[in-house]
C-alpha cells in the first residue's frame, strides 16, 4: 500500500477511536465557538453603540486633549479630546457594514457568475473566465487605488472598488465546485429524471456548491477590514470627523512621539475582529472541507 | 540449518499515542534465511505494509510500535543506521509514486549509493550497471531519463536499482507489482528471482495475490486480521493447507484449467482493528466454525514439518481443507 | 532550445496584455465625474488655463486617439509628466523604483528566511504543540494591520531605541540596508502568515509520498530527505502563491513606504493620489501592472526551467 493510503487508513482508525475524535471535535467547535463569540460580540457594540458608548464619537473636549487613561476616559482621549473608547465603539459600526457590503456584494455577484459558467459551460463559461482571467491579472490594491484616485474618497469608492475586483475568486470557486459536482452521477440522474435547470441547480448543486465561498467570505471580512483601515489611515478611505479605526490610527500618528499608546486600541480591535472571523473560517474549513 | 538473517519477534503496532488500545498488529512473528524468499499474503488492511515497514523502521505518522523487536544477523535492528553489514531495502507498491519526479534516474539511484561513499562519475558508472543489473536496456542513454519518462514496469526496476544500491543484505517488497500489467508483473518477478539467488538476498514480498507467491517464494506466511494464520513452505501449504482461511483464498482464485467451475469467493468482509472479534478472528467467516473457536487464543502452534498454523482444528479438518482448496 | 523559444513566446503574449492594461488605466482616468483639469487647478482657473492643460493632459481627445497616443509614448518610455512637479513621470520612476526594489527583495528575502523554517516545523511536528503555535501564530499576523505594525514598530522599537532611522532612505550601502531593516520586517510580517500555510500544507503532502519513503528507506540522514527531496517538491506551490501575493505586497509597499518615509515608488503613488495627479497615477498603475506581469512571467520561466513534467504550450 503506499504511504498516502496507508496514512488516511490509520487517520481513519484514529477518528474511530473515541478520546481521539472526541479531542479533534471539540478543538474544532471550540475554536468556532470562540470565532462566533467574537465576532457577535464586535457586532453587537456596533449595533448598540449609542447605548454603550460613554460619549458621543465627535464630541471634543480641547482642554483634555492627548489624555492617558482615566476613570472619565478609560482609554484616554485623542488630539482633540475625543474619548477613545467611544471612538473605537462607533468605529465598529462603521467598519463592520461597510466590509460587510464589500464582501456580500462581490460574494453574491461571482457566485452568481460562477455558477452560470460552471453549469451552463462552453460559451458563457469561456467568457466569463477570459473576464476573470483578464481581472485577475491586474495588482488588485493598486487597482484599488487608482479606483479610489478616479471616484474620490469614501466608503462608497472602496465598496464599489472591491466589488470590481473580488467578484472573480467566488466565481472560480463556485465554477470549480460546480463543475466538480457537475461531474458526479447524481447530477445526471435528476436532468434524465426530467427535473428543470432551476430545480436540479437549487436543489441538487448550489447546497454542495455553496460551502466554499462562505468559508472564503471570512478570510474576504479580513482582507476588506484591512483594507478599509489601510484606506481610511492614508486619508483615502472614510472621511475626518467620523470614527473609523484605520482613520483613528491616521489621527494619531502625528503625536507618535507624544503619546505612543494612542495607536493601540484601534489596533488591537482590528486585530480581534480578524482573530474572529479567522477562526471561524478556519473551523468551517475544517468542517467543509473537501 | 542456516541462521535466520532477519527475525521478527511478537512485534506489535497500535494507532494512537496511548499504550496498550488500537492495535493494528497484533504479534507477528518471522523470519527469513539469506537466499530466501518469504511470501506474506493476506487481504487489504490485514496489517502487511505495516509490519513491512515496521521492520524497516517507516511508520506512518499515529502508528507506533507497541511491543517486539526486529533482529538483523542476530543484533537489534537500528533502523536505518549506517552500522556495518547487514542492511534492509524496500521496494514500494505504485511505481509512479516511488520516484522523485524531480530527479534524474541515475541520480535516484546515486542517493542509495551515498551510504557507501561513492559519489560523483564512480557514482553514475554504479548507477548504469545497477541500471543493467535490473534489466534497463540502452542504460547509459535512460541513466539521464526522468521518472515520468519512463514506464510503469521500468520505474519499479529503478526502485529496484535504487534499493539495491544501498547494498542491502535484505529486500522488503511491498505489493511491487499489483500495479503493473500482467506480462510486466511476469518479468519484475523473474528479476527478483534472479537477484536473490545471485545476491543471496533475504527477501519479503508482499501480496494479496497467491499465484505471484507459488511462483517466488519458497515459505509463505498469511496474515489476516493483525495476526500470522499459517506459515510453512509454500508448496506444501498451497496443496495441503492447514487453515481454513488458506483454504478459501485457494478455492476462491480462478483456475484455468477449471474454467467450467464457478467462482468460490470468500464472502464478507475481514474485520478492521478495533473490530477484531474474541478468541479466532476469523471464526465468523469460517465453515468448520465451533463453540471452541470463540474462545480460542489465536496462538501459532506447530502443525506440521517447519508448518504452523492458528487453526485449533486444522488436524481434524485437514482432508476436507485439502479438498476445499481444489 | 525548444524551452527558449517557449519563453519567448511568453514574453510576446505579455505585449498585448501591457496594452491592455494601460488602456484600463486610461480609461479610468477618463471616467472621474467632472474635469480633472479644473479640479488640478482649483476654482479660480481661468478657462483658457483649464483648457490649456485639458490639452496638455491629452483629455480634450477622444478616446480611443489618446490612448493610441499615450500607447505610442509608453511604447517610447515617455509616460506623461506629473502635473504638480512638472517632472516627467518616467524620471520619478528612475529616481525612486531603486527604494522601492530594495525594500522589495528585503521583505521577500526576510519572510522567506521566517517561513521556512517555521513551515518546516509545523508540518514535521503536525499537531503537536509546536504546529499550533506557529498556526496560532499565523493567524495573529494575518490580522495584524500592516500599517498599525509599521507605527507600532516606529513608535516602540525605533523611536526609544533609537537604533533604526525612521525616515530616509541612508547613504551608502550599509546606510540603504540600516534604514530599511524595519519596513521590511513589517512587510514580512504581513508576507509570511499565508507563505507558511501554503507550504505547510504542501510539505506534508510531499511527506506522505512514497519517493520519500523511499529515500528514507536508503538509510540517507534526515536532513539530506528534506532539503535534496522534499524541499524541490514542496517549495513549487511558494513560487506560485508569491506571484498572487504580489498586488498584496505592493499595496503594503505603499503603506509601509509612508510610516518609513522612505521615497520609493510607493510615496510617490500616495501622493499622486490625494493629489489627483493623474500622469503619475497612470504611470505608476502601469508600473505596477508590469511588475506583476514581469514576476508571473519569472514564476513561469522558473517552472519550465525547475520542473521536467511541465510540459511547454
Amino acid at each position: 500500500m503506499s504511504t498516502q493510503s496507508l496514512q488516511s487508513g490509520v487517520l481513519g482508525l484514529l477518528e474511530r477511536a473515541e478520546h481521539e475524535r472526541s479531542a479533534g471535535e471539540s478543538r474544532g467547535s471550540l475554536k468556532l465557538r470562540l470565532g462566533i463569540a467574537i465576532v457577535a460580540l464586535f457586532v453587537l457594540t456596533a449595533l448598540l453603540a449609542p447605548l454603550l458608548a460613554p460619549y458621543a464619537p465627535d464630541r471634543q473636549d480641547l482642554l483634555h486633549t492627548l489624555a492617558g487613561p482615566s476613570t472619565q476616559h478609560p482609554l484616554g482621549t485623542d488630539a482633540v479630546g475625543r474619548d477613545v473608547l467611544s471612538r473605537v465603539i462607533y468605529a465598529s459600526s462603521v467598519d463592520l457594514p461597510i466590509a460587510g457590503a464589500a464582501v456580500l456584494i462581490p460574494a453574491v455577484i461571482g457566485s452568481l457568475v460562477g455558477l452560470m459558467a460552471g453549469y451552463l459551460g462552453r460559451v458563457a463559461d469561456t467568457v466569463l473566465m477570459r473576464t476573470a482571467d483578464l481581472v485577475l491579472a491586474f495588482p488588485v490594491y493598486v487597482l484599488v487605488l487608482a479606483l479610489i484616485a478616479v471616484l474620490g474618497p469614501g466608503a462608497g469608492s472602496i465598496i464599489i472598488a472591491t466589488a470590481l475586483v473580488d467578484w472573480v475568486i467566488y466565481a472560480r470557486l463556485v465554477r470549480s465546485e460546480v463543475l466538480h459536482v457537475k461531474s458526479l452521477d447524481y447530477i445526471t440522474a435528476a436532468r434524465a429524471g426530467g427535473l428543470s435547470h432551476w430545480r436540479v441547480l437549487r436543489r441538487h448543486v448550489l447546497p454542495n456548491v455553496i460551502s466554499q465561498p462562505i468559508v472564503y467570505m471570512m478570510s474576504d471580512m479580513i482582507l476588506v477590514i484591512l483594507a478599509l483601515s489601510s484606506l481610511s489611515f492614508l486619508g483615502l478611505g472614510v472621511s475626518s470627523p467620523t470614527a473609523e479605526w484605520g482613520a483613528m490610527i491616521g489621527e494619531a500618528e502625528p503625536f507618535l512621539r507624544l503619546r505612543p499608546w494612542l495607536i493601540v486600541p484601534p489596533g488591537i480591535a482590528i486585530i480581534l475582529v480578524g482573530i474572529g472571523f479567522s477562526l471561524i473560517g478556519d473551523a468551517l474549513a475544517d468542517r467543509w472541507g473537501r | 540449518m542456516t541462521e535466520a538473517l532477519l527475525e521478527v519477534r511478537e512485534l506489535s503496532l497500535r494507532a494512537g499515542r496511548r499504550a496498550g488500545e488500537g492495535r493494528v498488529v497484533d504479534r507477528v512473528s518471522l523470519e527469513v534465511r539469506r537466499g530466501e524468499c518469504l511470501g506474506l499474503v493476506g487481504e487489504s488492511g490485514a496489517g502487511k505494509s505495516l509490519t513491512l515497514r515496521a521492520i524497516i523502521g517507516l511508520l506512518p505518522a499515529a502508528v507506533y510500535l507497541d511491543h517486539g523487536e526486529v533482529l538483523l544477523d542476530g543484533r537489534p535492528y537500528r533502523s536505518r543506521s549506517r552500522e556495518g553489514g547487514a542492511r534492509i531495502g524496500m521496494v514500494f507498491q505504485e511505481p509512479k509514486a516511488a520516484l522523485n519526479p524531480l530527479m534524474r534516474t541515475r541520480d535516484l539511484i546515486a542517493e542509495g549509493l551515498r551510504g557507501r561513499g561513492v559519489r560523483g562519475a564512480a557514482a553514475t558508472e554504479a548507477a548504469i550497471a545497477l541500471m543493467e543489473e535490473v534489466g534497463i536496456d540502452h542504460a547509459a542513454r535512460r541513466s539521464r531519463a526522468w521518472p515520468h519518462e519512463l514506464s510503469g514496469g521500468q520505474r519499479q526496476r529503478v526502485a529496484i536499482a535504487m534499493a539495491l544500491a544501498a547494498e542491502p543484505s535484505v529486500l522488503l517488497c511491498d505489493e511491487p507489482t499489483t500495479a503493473l500489467d500482467v506480462i510486466v508483473q511476469e518479468r519484475i518477478i523473474e528479476l527478483l528471482d534472479r537477484l536473490r539467488v545471485q545476491r543471496d538476498l533475504a527477501i519479503v514480498f508482499v501480496t494479496h495475490d497467491i499465484a505471484v507467491i507459488n511462483r517466488l517464494a519458497s515459505r509463505v506466511a498469511l496474515m489476516y486480521a493483525g495476526r500470522i494464520l499459517e506459515q510453512g513452505p509454500t508448496a506444501a501449504v498451497l496443496a495441503r493447507p492447514h487453515h481454513p482461511y488458506t483454504a478459501r483464498l485457494l478455492a476462491s482464485q480462478p483456475r484455468i484449467d477449471q474454467a467450467k467451475r464457478p467462482l468460490r469467493a470468500l464472502s464478507g468482509d475481514p474485520p478492521g482493528p478495533g473490530e477484531w472479534p474474541e478468541g479466532c478472528r476469523f471464526h465468523p467467516r469460517c465453515m468448520h466454525v465451533k463453540p471452541d473457536c470463540l474462545k480460542a487464543p489465536y496462538e501459532l502452534h506447530s502443525s506440521g514439518k517447519s508448518r504452523q498454523s492458528a487453526c485449533i482444528r486444522c488436524s481434524e479438518i485437514e482432508h476436507e481443507l485439502e479438498r476445499e482448496s481444489q | 532550445m525548444r524551452r527558449f523559444a517557449f519563453i519567448l513566446r511568453r514574453l510576446a503574449q505579455t505585449v498585448p496584455l501591457l496594452a491592455l492594461m494601460l488602456f484600463v488605466v486610461y480609461v479610468l482616468v477618463r471616467l472621474i465625474p467632472g474635469n480633472p483639469a479644473r479640479a488640478q487647478l482649483g476654482l479660480h482657473a481661468t478657462p483658457a488655463r483649464v483648457s490649456a492643460l485639458d490639452r496638455e493632459l491629452g483629455l480634450d481627445q477622444p478616446l480611443l486617439r489618446g490612448y493610441l497616443n499615450d500607447l505610442w509614448h509608453a511604447l517610447h518610455g515617455d509616460l506623461g509628466t506629473s502635473v504638480r512637479a512638472q517632472v516627467p513621470v518616467a524620471k520619478i520612476i528612475a529616481q525612486r523604483v531603486g527604494v522601492t526594489l530594495w525594500l522589495l527583495i528585503g521583505a521577500l528575502f526576510a519572510s522567506f528566511v521566517v517561513s521556512v523554517p517555521l513551515a518546516t516545523l509545523s508540518a514535521l511536528r503536525r499537531d503537536r504543540a509546536v504546529d499550533h503555535t506557529i498556526r496560532t501564530g499565523s493567524v495573529l499576523g494575518l490580522s495584524i494591520p500592516t500599517f498599525w505594525l509599521a507605527l507600532v514598530f516606529v513608535s516602540f522599537i525605533a523611536l526609544p531605541s533609537g537604533l533604526f532611522p525612521v525616515a530616509g532612505f541612508g547613504h551608502g550601502f550599509s546606510g540603504h540596508l540600516h534604514s530599511i531593516v524595519l519596513p521590511a520586517l513589517v512587510l514580512a510580517i504581513g508576507i509570511a502568515p499565508i507563505q507558511i500555510r501554503a507550504l505547510r500544507v504542501s510539505l506534508i503532502g510531499v511527506l506522505e509520498c512514497d519517493y520519500i519513503a523511499a529515500a528514507r528507506a536508503l538509510g540517507l540522514s534526515e536532513r539530506r530527505v528534506l532539503i535534496r527531496h522534499v524541499m524541490p517538491n514542496a517549495l513549487s506551490s511558494s513560487l506560485t502563491l508569491l506571484a498572487a501575493q504580489l498586488g498584496l505586497i505592493l499595496f503594503g509597499e505603499v503603506i509601509v513606504e509612508n510610516a518609513f518615509a522612505l521615497p520609493g515608488v510607493g510615496q510617490a503613488m500616495l501622493q499622486a493620489v490625494l493629489e489627483r495627479d493623474y500622469p503619475v497615477v497612470q504611470g505608476l498603475t502601469l508600473l505596477a501592472a508590469v511588475l506583476v506581469i514581469a514576476t508571473n512571467l519569472l514564476v513561469d520561466v522558473a517552472y519550465v526551467a525547475l520542473d521536467p513534467r511541465v510540459e511547454l504550450r
